[in-house]
C-alpha cells in the first residue's frame, strides 16, 4: 500500500533505513522521498557508525532490519519515487523547493542528527512528522535517550508534528520502551529501531483512520537537554 | 599536563580556542571512565602544587583582595577537598583577613534584585554560589533560574561571557575570564549534588574539561582555589553516580 499523502524527507543512515525497512514490511510506503545526499561529505551518525566497537563486533542485521544496504537501494528496490538534493542540509533552498513541489503534505522527517528545521522550510504548508527519541514533554533536547536511562532505567520515543521550537509541537503517539541487553549499540540500532516501531503505529493508524489525532503539549513544561558528556554516556551505558 | 595514552582525550586542546561538541562521541568502555578520573585527579593536583606556590608566596589577586567574605565561606565549606597543607594556609589567610579593616566593611555579595537589568556574570555567579552554600530556602527558585540559564548558555555557545541581558543576550563580546567558568562549574556541581539534576552535572563536567584544557591560563589565586574545589567534587559526584549504577572502578 502507498499512502498517497504521505512523503518522506531523508539523509542516507540508519535511521532512515530503518524507517523504509518497516514502512516496506508493514506495506505502509511513502509516496514520495526527498533524499538529502553527498558524496563526498558524511554526516555525523556515518562517521560515528564507522568507527564504533558495536559497529565492528556486529553484523549488519538488527532485529532482521538490513544496515548493509542503502537507502539509495532501497528506494529503488521498493519503487518508491525520489529525488535525490545533492545537500544534507535541511534548510537549503534546494531541499525547501524540492520539498514545496512533492505532492504529499505529510513529511515524515529523518534528517542529519543536530539539524534543526527553520521557518523557511517549516512555512511550506506541509506537516513534518519527526520522531523524537524520548518522552516527551519530560525530554526535549539532544541524547535523550542516555539521559532517560540514567534517569529511570528506560527509554521513550514520542511521534509529533514539528514546530518552531524544539520538541514542541503536537504529539501525535509515544510510547516507553525497556532499556536493551546491548547498550553499546544504542546510536546505531537502538534508537532508529525503537524510532522505527513508533513510526509504523503511527502510519498503521493514519493508513486506518485517514488522519492522526494530535495533543498540543504545553512548551513550559518539562526539561530541555544538552548533548551528553562522554563520561555520563558510559555511565549510562555501563550502568545497571 | 597530559595522560600518556589516556583514552580521555577531552581536554587535549583548548577548548576555550576550539571548542568540543561532544556529538556522537565514542564508546570506549569501562577502561574510559578509569582514565578520565585518573586524567582528572592529575589536573587537580596540577592546580593543586600552582596554587599551593601562590598561597606560600602570599601571592594575591583582585578577586581575593574584593572577596574576602566570599571565600571565607568558601573555604571554611571546603577546606577538606584541599591538601592539608592548603587548608592551613588557608586559615592563616583568613586570620590575616580579619585583622584588615577592608574584611569588616565588606558586605557579602547579593542576587539581583530582579533579573531584568544587565547582570554582571562574576557577580551573579559569586552570588549563587553562596546561595548554594548557605541553602537560603527563599532565593532557591531565583537562584535555581539564574543557573539553568547559565548552564544553557555555556551548552549553547560553550562560552561564558562577562555580561548578559535579561537572559538571552551576551552584553559583551568578552569571554577568557577563567574564574567565572570556575565559578559556573562549581555551581553546576553543587546544584546537581542538591537537586539531581543531570542537565547541571553534564555542563559542568564539560567546563571542567575546558578549565583543565586551559590549564596553563588558570594562574590566579582565586582561579585556582574554586577550579580545584570544582575538580574535586566533580570527581565525587561522578564516583558516586557510578557506585549507584553499580560500575566499579
Amino acid at each position: 500500500m502507498i499512502l498517497q499523502d504521505v512523503g518522506m524527507l531523508a539523509v542516507s543512515s540508519n535511521r532512515t533505513k530503518f524507517y523504509l525497512q518497516q514502512m516496506a514490511r508493514f506495506r505502509l510506503l511513502p509516496a514520495y522521498v526527498v533524499l538529502m545526499e553527498v558524496n563526498t561529505l558524511q554526516t555525523p551518525e556515518m562517521v560515528a557508525a564507522q568507527r564504533s566497537r558495536a559497529a565492528r563486533k556486529r553484523t549488519q542485521n538488527f532485529h532482521s532490519l538490513n544496515m548493509g544496504i542503502s537507502v539509495a537501494q532501497l528506494l529503488v528496490m521498493h519503487g518508491i519515487p525520489h529525488s535525490r538534493i545533492p545537500t544534507v542540509d535541511p534548510n537549503s533552498q534546494a531541499v525547501i523547493d524540492a520539498v514545496k513541489d512533492c505532492s504529499p503534505s505529510i513529511i515524515i522527517y529523518s534528517g542529519p542528527g543536530g539539524a534543526i528545521l527553520r521557518p523557511p522550510i517549516l512555512e511550506t504548508g506541509k506537516r513534518f512528522l519527526h520522531v523524537h527519541p524520548g518522552y516527551l514533554p519530560d525530554y526535549r533536547g539532544s541524547t535523550t535517550l542516555y539521559y532517560s536511562l540514567l534517569k529511570e532505567g528506560n527509554f521513550g520515543a514520542t511521534a509529533l508534528f514539528l514546530d518552531h521550537q524544539i520538541d514542541t509541537g503536537a504529539i501525535i503517539r509515544r510510547m516507553k520502551y525497556p532499556a536493551p541487553e546491548d547498550r553499546e549499540g544504542i546510536d546505531l540500532y537502538f534508537d532508529p529501531y525503537i524510532r522505527s516501531q513508533l513510526l509504523v503505529e503511527v502510519l498503521k493508524e493514519y493508513a486506518e483512520k485517514g488522519t492522526l489525532e494530535v495533543q498540543a503539549q504545553d512548551a513550559g513544561i518539562g526539561d530541555t537537554y544538552f548533548i551528553i558528556h562522554p563520561v555520563l554516556k558510559h555511565i549510562a551505558i555501563l550502568g545497571r | 599536563m597530559r595522560t600518556v595514552a589516556s583514552l580521555y582525550t577531552y581536554t587535549g586542546r583548548n577548548l576555550l580556542q576550539n571548542p568540543e561538541a561532544y556529538m556522537y562521541s565514542e564508546f570506549k568502555g569501562e577502561a574510559f571512565l578509569k582514565d578520565y578520573l585518573q586524567a582528572r585527579n592529575q589536573f587537580a593536583e596540577a592546580f593543586e602544587n600552582r596554587y599551593l606556590s601562590c598561597l606560600q608566596n602570599r601571592t594575591s589577586d583582585s578577586l581575593f583582595e574584593r572577596r574576602p567574605l566570599f571565600f571565607n565561606m568558601v573555604w571554611k565549606q571546603w577546606n577538606l577537598l584541599y591538601s592539608a597543607e592548603i587548608a592551613s594556609l588557608h586559615s592563616s589567610f583568613l586570620k590575616g583577613w580579619e585583622k584588615d579593616k577592608k574584611y569588616h566593611s565588606s558586605s557579602p555579595p547579593t542576587l539581583p534584585s530582579d533579573l531584568l537589568g544587565r547582570m554582571n556574570t562574576q557577580e551573579v555567579l559569586e552570588s549563587l554560589l553562596l546561595c548554594q552554600v548557605q541553602k537560603k530556602e527563599n532565593p532557591m527558585d531565583i537562584c535555581d533560574r539564574l543557573l539553568e540559564f547559565f548552564l544553557a548558555r555555556f551548552e549553547i555557545t560553550k562560552k561564558v561571557y562577562t555580561a548578559y541581558d535579561n537572559g538571552k543576550r551576551a552584553l559583551s563580546e568578552q569571554s577568557h575570564v577563567l574564574v567565572n567558568y570556575a565559578l559556573l562549574g562549581l555551581n553546576g556541581i553543587l546544584q546537581y549534588k542538591r537537586e539531581k539534576i543531570l542537565t547541571a552535572l553534564n555542563a559542568s563536567l564539560k567546563i571542567n574539561d575546558l578549565l583543565c584544557s586551559a590549564q596553563e591560563n588558570v594562574i590566579l589565586p582565586g582561579e585556582l582555589s574554586l577550579t580545584i574545589a570544582s575538580l574535586r567534587m566533580e570527581i565525587q559526584a561522578v564516583k558516586s553516580l557510578c557506585f549507584e549504577k553499580r560500575i566499579g572502578l
